[in-house]
């Protein structure tokens, strides 16, 4: 059975002001995968990334070109819903991000705007979350302390579950363990390799490994372009490119 | 982009030199164990046998430090595909120094019948043997996809050697078997097959060596594919 894309990016051009920042990018993302994009500091991974939700709309001098189409829509039409777009496509950043509230609200929160009220449903959703990104163990004791008590890693898997609360279909993380320790960041690899069930998940890593270990796709981003994308076993045994090579074995710059 | 020499690499060119010089010692007992068997020079049998604990020495070196490259550096690409075969060849690499001590510790046996009389029967076999293993050696140190694949190719040629070698020992040993010298022509026979076995066996691990090497150069794996692929520029 062919793989349904669930995000296909067509000829993506993006600029910030005269400055082009990707170029000429097209590649589909599968459904119920982990696609990993690695490449150098500044190669454009987190621009490219923050196009699949329209994150960049918040920079006035962006400018985008070319088709991103989610399950076939295009999601820079006039015609889509910015909101419903980002609920459809959450994000989990690099440095954790909780709302100065407890943990219960921030997960809670996206719920409630989307007009959930009972509090047993929210109770239920809440405790679902909190399970799927591997914490719910770790704070069913302290629901409603402030959620910026917790560790570093601890608040990372809040975000995570704050993002999943909303159940989007694809999942974008940008550089989500950057900042935790090995093993907050193996739980949050662990959760990783559950959810993909649940969603679609593409992944920006400085981490090779994490790259390897996470992810079924990996695309290689150098200077704006798509250098290589094919299955992540691949990519890591026999890379096509000379340029992928380099990077991956370290040989660079 | 710059390269970088990074610790990764200076760590895999010394796991490479050491192979290297495990593939000469490897080389070098093979040779003597022939010339000893076609010279009758016991000394250099000897060497063989003694030289096999080094040998074994540096499968155990080799196979510890790829092991710790694994472990410390998770190497990728071209990197691991160059550990992963190292850890592959020094195994061939150490059965093959096995055959010339199984040929060098037959010389010391049959001493005194020596130059075999067999020799000439089994000596195209005993070229071919060695030189199927200077070739991989050689294919190896230079990465040379091409010649690694024309080699795992030559299978059927080493198998046809082998049957023709034993076809001249047999020959030599039924000759006559009435006459008084056969119990030794038996015995020399016995050895003489036992001999082929051994050379052709250097010409497999030889063919695997070449297969590794197709493998770090392409990244494909030939082992047990009918028909190779071609290799890509
Ligand atoms: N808001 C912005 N305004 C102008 N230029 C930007 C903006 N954000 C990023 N850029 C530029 O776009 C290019 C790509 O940046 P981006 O942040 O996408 O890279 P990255 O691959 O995510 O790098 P890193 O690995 O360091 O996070 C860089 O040259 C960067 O300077
Ligand atoms: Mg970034």
């Amino acid at each position: 059975m062919p793989e349904k894309q669930k995000i296909r990016v067509a000829h993506v051009d993006f600029f910030y002001g005269e400055r082009q920042a990707l170029y000429d990018v097209s590649l589909d993302f599968p459904e119920n995968r982990v696609t990993a994009l690695i490449g150098p500091s500044g190669c454009g991974k987190s621009t490219f990334l923050r196009c699949l939700n329209r994150m960049n709309d918040l920079v006035s001098s962006a400018r985008v070109k070319g088709e991103i189409l989610l399950d076939g829509e295009d999601i820079n039409s006039p015609r889509t819903d910015v909101v419903s777009l980002r609920r459809r496509v959450g994000m989990v950043f690099q440095k954790p991000n909780p709302f100065p509230k407890s943990v219960f609200d921030n997960v809670a929160y996206g719920l409630r705007v989307n007009g959930l009220k009972k509090q047993a449903a929210l109770e239920d959703a809440v405790e679902q979350s909190l399970r799927r990104a591997a914490i719910f163990e770790e704070v069913k004791d302290r629901l409603h302390e402030s959620a910026l008590g917790l560790s570093g890693g601890q608040q990372q898997r809040l975000c995570i579950a704050r993002a999943l609360a909303v159940e989007p279909d694809v999942l974008l993380m940008d550089e989500p363990a950057s900042a935790l320790d090995p093993i907050a960041t193996q739980k949050i690899e662990e959760s990783i390799h559950d959810l993909k069930n649940l969603l679609t998940i593409i992944i920006v890593t400085h981490n090779m490994q994490q790259a390897a270990r996470v992810s079924d796709k990996t695309a290689f981003f150098y200077m704006g372009k798509l250098i290589e994308y094919d299955d992540t076993g691949q990519m890591f045994t026999r890379p096509s490119q000379k340029q992928t090579e380099e990077y991956i074995t370290g040989r660079f710059g | 982009m710059n390269k970088k020499e990074t610790q990764l690499q200076q760590q895999i060119a010394v796991l490479r030199t050491r192979l290297l010089i495990m593939c000469a010692a490897v080389g070098i007992a093979v040779n003597e164990a022939c010339e000893a068997l076609a010279t009758g020079n016991m000394g250099r049998a000897a060497a063989v046998v003694d030289g096999d604990a080094e040998i074994n020495g540096l499968e155990n070196e080799i196979d510890a430090l790829a092991l710790s490259i694994l472990a410390l550096n998770q190497p990728v690409a071209h990197d691991l595909r160059f550990v992963v075969a190292a850890l592959r060849i020094v195994i061939d690499l150490e059965r093959i120094g096995d055959e010339a001590v199984s040929i060098a510790e037959r010389a010391l046996i049959l001493r005194g019948i020596l130059p075999l009389p067999v020799g000439e029967a089994v000596a195209p076999l005993r070229d071919a043997a060695r030189n199927l293993y200077l070739k991989a050696v050689d294919a190896f140190r230079e990465e040379d996809a091409g010649i690694a694949l024309q080699m795992c190719r030559n299978d059927e040629e080493t198998s046809q050697l082998e049957v023709a070698a034993l076809h001249r020992v047999m020959d030599y040993f039924c000759r006559e078997l009435t006459d008084d010298s056969t119990g030794e022509r038996l015995y020399i026979g016995m050895h003489g097959i036992l001999i082929c076995r051994a050379l052709n066996r250097i010409c497999r691990r030889a063919a695997n060596i070449a297969e590794q090497t197709y493998f770090i150069a392409q990244g494909l794996n030939i082992k047990h594919v009918p028909t190779a692929p071609q290799p890509s520029a």
